[in-house]
């Protein structure tokens, strides 16, 4: 895993001047790589994947472009009724202030403008130090893994927004009653699902940061809207859960209503292994998202995708959806999901009970 | 001597328990876990961890102190007769491979040859390799392969059924059938395409989909006890869809299905005799006369129906039903001679002269009056048939229903169609021809799936509303994919 050299880096494309390539530079190291390729739960084909990471078209940031310019057409749209004015009315005034805030903080830090203060005296002993954490983090309402960062799942150009090796993922439920309301969010609640997860891990996410810093190890937080890294992949890394139909990660407390922040962080915290919670079992025995979506965006069967057999969504039509007049802010497959309708546990009672052994860790011995 | 056993499986309470070695597993069982579920029974017991020990049920007075080398862990599952001994071999090879990273020639070869058994693309030779027996001592490939020889042996009826049949009858390997619903169903009625239909209103072609399959839907609507109902998907995680308040709503609606039109096929085909008119009887005539036969039916007393318009009362069954669907059995050009007894008034030498083959469906009765001396009996005095095609010992002749082997209302229906497909076969025909094909809808199901509560009484006749929204509350599991992602 260790190993030095072109095997472990990645070519990524690179704008900035005074490069000895044109347009590609290798990244630093890349070490949840392995994490990935060996991962058993997923089926990937690791040679095709670094395969079309290395030869990708457009650089990520284009394609970022685009795809703003088309939210923005549907945004416009959204105007014209009633309802989505008011949706974002509330948008503006509620949520994208204190969002706001918390953006402008990770970028400067990630800058280097604003260096955020690190206590002179270390932590010694790293175990504590991850167990202190994880209280933490429960604390502040989030659920905690460590992993490695795979830098196949960083956009171009944001290698220096992760310049550690050590990821920490935070994940926090989005509420009950909120996604219940579903396709009229904010009816009742006055709150938007997405948004008001996104403004409470965001406020929260700088404190664990803060936390770790007291502790005398520098790390880097980034807020859950940040879309520089792709934490799905990495939260199966960790052993949240696992991949289901329309793409979430399943999570034994919480279902598929959960959201993701990263933490990179200057140690080397040991780190949780990939689980296998047979989420499979189940998803093939439901397929309900891939039925009631409204756009048709998921498709029925798996195909391969960059290296992977995935239900890969289509963006187009899932983000039509997600600024669509009718049901904005869509999240359908996430209410009609029976994993968040009845919890994990309940769902995997009505499974041939012996899949339960994959999650007895603590009762089983593995050994010979 | 006291240990700590975590037991779980398919029982009532799951937990810790703290028991003596000197208990018998049978006392673990009703005393500490509170017995199965739906007081079902015991067909699997496995002791210590997912690769320990399995024993059956004949070991449930066994003391725990016997196995007590095996516990490597401190769990015990008890599994109830829903188990498919299939699926349990594949959880077991794909636990020794996902999560104990372990692998080997041995290994490999059992987890394809039951990952194909599973999927329906296995023959009888892989059974035979499946169970060979050599083991290394090499953990955990011993432990695996001693496993799957035990399965194997101890429910080999079920491994054929999956290899020859390619029918899961627990209803778990999903890639065998295309709903639970439709395998519970003996005569494998569309459940969920029926559902479908009732939910856009389309009550004619909701019944032409279950007359493909079954052609005395309404009947068996009153008196069938609704397998389909103790499979539903929906049903194991919440509450069942009322599959059979939905067929009363039909019934009720589409009273006049004397006007319902049937079509049959272009085929025109040979003569045959039925004897008997009974479900079994006329399920074939029904089969045979839609795929372009010429059916005669004799029946020696004056009414149609056979068994099931004596055993049920008229206000469970009333015969006015019967006969609904008798007449358009008629309908089809099939001539009902009642008041004839074959074997007084004629005899089956004078059939074999006027038809191409026979059909004996006369129920039960003391003496099988109507099959002459030379049909073999069984030792039971039943009819003695070839299982696979039907036959008995006289060539042309066939026999289906109570006269060969007792069954439900619902097997005897399943029953006669192989009967007729099997005649059909005989006589050289291309297959038979169940109905003009039903497009079944599949639109987006609704985002408020799981806020439809059934309602109280819904068993009853519904309104339409009460019908519409009751028919929404399907999953629609035919709609699921069936490849192995």
């Amino acid at each position: 895993m260790a190993n030095d050299g072109p095997d472990t880096k990645i070519l990524r494309w690179n704008f900035k001047k005074g490069s000895a390539s044109i347009f590609k530079k290798y990244s630093p190291e890349n070490p949840g790589k392995h994490i990935t390729d060996t991962n058993q739960y997923i089926e990937l084909d690791p040679v095709k994947f670094d395969f079309c990471t290395e030869l990708s078209p457009l650089p990520k940031l284009i394609k970022g472009m685009y795809k703003q310019l088309y939210i923005n057409k549907l945004i416009k749209k959204m105007f014209d009724t009633e309802y989505g004015r008011g949706l974002l009315k509330v948008f503006r005034t509620k949520y994208r202030p204190r969002i706001a805030i918390d953006i402008i903080r990770q970028t400067l830090e990630a800058k280097g403008i604003k260096k955020p203060k690190v206590a002179e005296k270390k932590e010694p002993d790293l175990s504590v130090l991850k167990q202190k954490i994880i209280a933490f983090a429960q604390d502040q309402d989030f659920l905690a893994r460590f992993t490695k960062i795979d830098r196949r799942f960083i956009a171009d150009e944001k290698d220096e927004y992760f310049p550690y090796d050590t990821l920490l993922l935070l994940g926090r439920r989005m509420e009950k009653d909120q996604v219940m309301e579903i396709p009229h969010p904010g009816y009742k609640t006055r709150k938007l699902y997405i948004y008001e997860t996104y403004k409470e891990a965001g406020k929260r996410v700088h404190r664990v940061a803060d936390f770790i810093r007291s502790h005398g190890y520098k790390c880097l937080a980034r807020v859950p809207i940040d879309g520089m890294v792709k934490v799905g992949p990495h939260a199966v890394n960790a052993g949240f859960g696992q991949f289901t139909t329309n793409g979430l990660v399943v999570t034994q407390e919480l279902g598929t209503s959960i959201r993701f922040c990263a933490i990179s962080i200057d140690a080397d915290i040991p780190i949780d292994h990939p689980r296998d919670l047979n989420a499979d079992e189940f998803c093939s025995r439901c397929r309900l998202c891939q039925k009631c979506c409204p756009v048709t965006a998921i498709p029925k069967e798996a195909f391969e995708w960059r290296g992977g057999m995935k239900r890969k969504v289509h963006d187009k039509k899932c983000l039509s959806s997600l600024f669509s007049p009718d049901n904005p802010l869509c999240g359908i497959c996430l209410k009609v999901c029976p994993y968040n309708n009845f919890g994990y546990d309940k769902c995997m009672d009505k499974i041939p009970q012996y899949y339960r052994y994959n999650t007895m860790d603590s009762i089983l011995d593995r050994s010979s | 001597m006291e240990s700590d056993l975590f037991v779980f499986g398919d029982v009532n309470q799951q937990g810790n328990a703290n028991v003596s070695m000197d208990t018998t597993i049978e006392s673990l069982l009703t005393d500490s876990a509170r017995g199965i579920k739906d007081d079902k029974g015991v067909k699997l017991i496995q002791i210590g961890g997912p690769l320990g020990i399995c024993l059956s049920k004949e070991n449930l007075h066994d003391r725990l102190k016997t196995y007590e080398s095996n516990l490597r862990s401190n769990t015990i599952l008890f599994l109830s007769d829903s188990t498919c001994p299939v699926d349990f071999a594949r959880f077991l090879t794909r636990y020794v491979t996902r999560e104990l990273r372990v692998t080997s020639n041995r290994i490999e070869e059992l987890a394809t040859i039951i990952d194909n058994i599973s999927n329906g693309t296995a023959t009888e030779k892989d059974l035979a390799r499946l169970a060979s027996n050599g083991f290394t001592e090499q953990y955990p490939e011993s432990d695996l392969a001693r496993l799957i020889y035990f399965l194997v042996k101890e429910f080999r009826s079920e491994f054929l059924d999956h290899i020859i049949h390619r029918r899961c009858k627990p209803g778990i390997c999903r890639r065998l059938f295309m709903a639970q619903c439709i395998n519970a169903c003996f005569a494998e009625v569309h459940v969920p395409g029926f559902v479908a239909l009732m939910a856009e209103g389309k009550l004619d072609e909701a019944y032409g989909l279950m007359r493909r399959s079954n052609p005395f839907s309404f009947v068996c609507g009153r008196i069938c006890p609704g397998f389909c109902e103790s499979a539903c998907r929906r049903g194991q995680i919440e509450d069942t869809v009322g599959v059979r308040a939905l067929k009363a709503y039909t019934r009720d609606l589409a009273f006049e299905i004397v006007d319902y039109k049937e079509d049959i096929s272009s085929y025109r085909g040979r003569k045959v005799a039925v004897v008997g008119a009974g479900l079994a009887g006329l399920t074939t005539a029904y089969f045979l006369a839609k795929t372009g036969y010429e059916i005669v039916v004799y029946e020696a007393s004056k009414t149609v129906g056979g068994k099931i318009s004596l055993m049920f009362s008229e206000e469970i069954l009333p015969a006015e039903m019967i006969n609904n669907e008798v007449q358009l059995i008629k309908n089809l050009g099939v001539v009902i001679k009642t008041e004839k007894t074959v074997g007084k008034d004629l005899s089956i030498e004078n059939l074999k002269d006027t038809h191409d083959a026979i059909l004996l469906a006369t129920g039960q009765r003391k003496d099988i009056s109507s099959a002459d001396e030379k049909t073999e009996l069984t030792e039971n005095g039943f009819i003695d048939i070839d299982p696979k095609t039907h036959e008995t010992n006289q060539r042309g002749v066939f026999a289906a229903g109570d006269v060969h082997m007792l069954g439900s209302p619902a097997e005897i229906i399943a029953e006669a169609r192989h009967a007729a497909e099997a005649i059909d076969k005989f006589l050289e025909g291309k297959g038979l021809y169940p109905g003009k094909e039903i497009e079944i809808p599949e639109p987006q199901l609704y985002y408020g799936i799981w806020d439809i509560k059934p309602e109280d009484g819904l068993t009853s006749t519904p309104t339409k509303e009460a019908a519409k929204r009751e028919a929404l509350r399907c999953l629609r599991c035919d709609r699921n994919s069936r490849k192995s992602r």
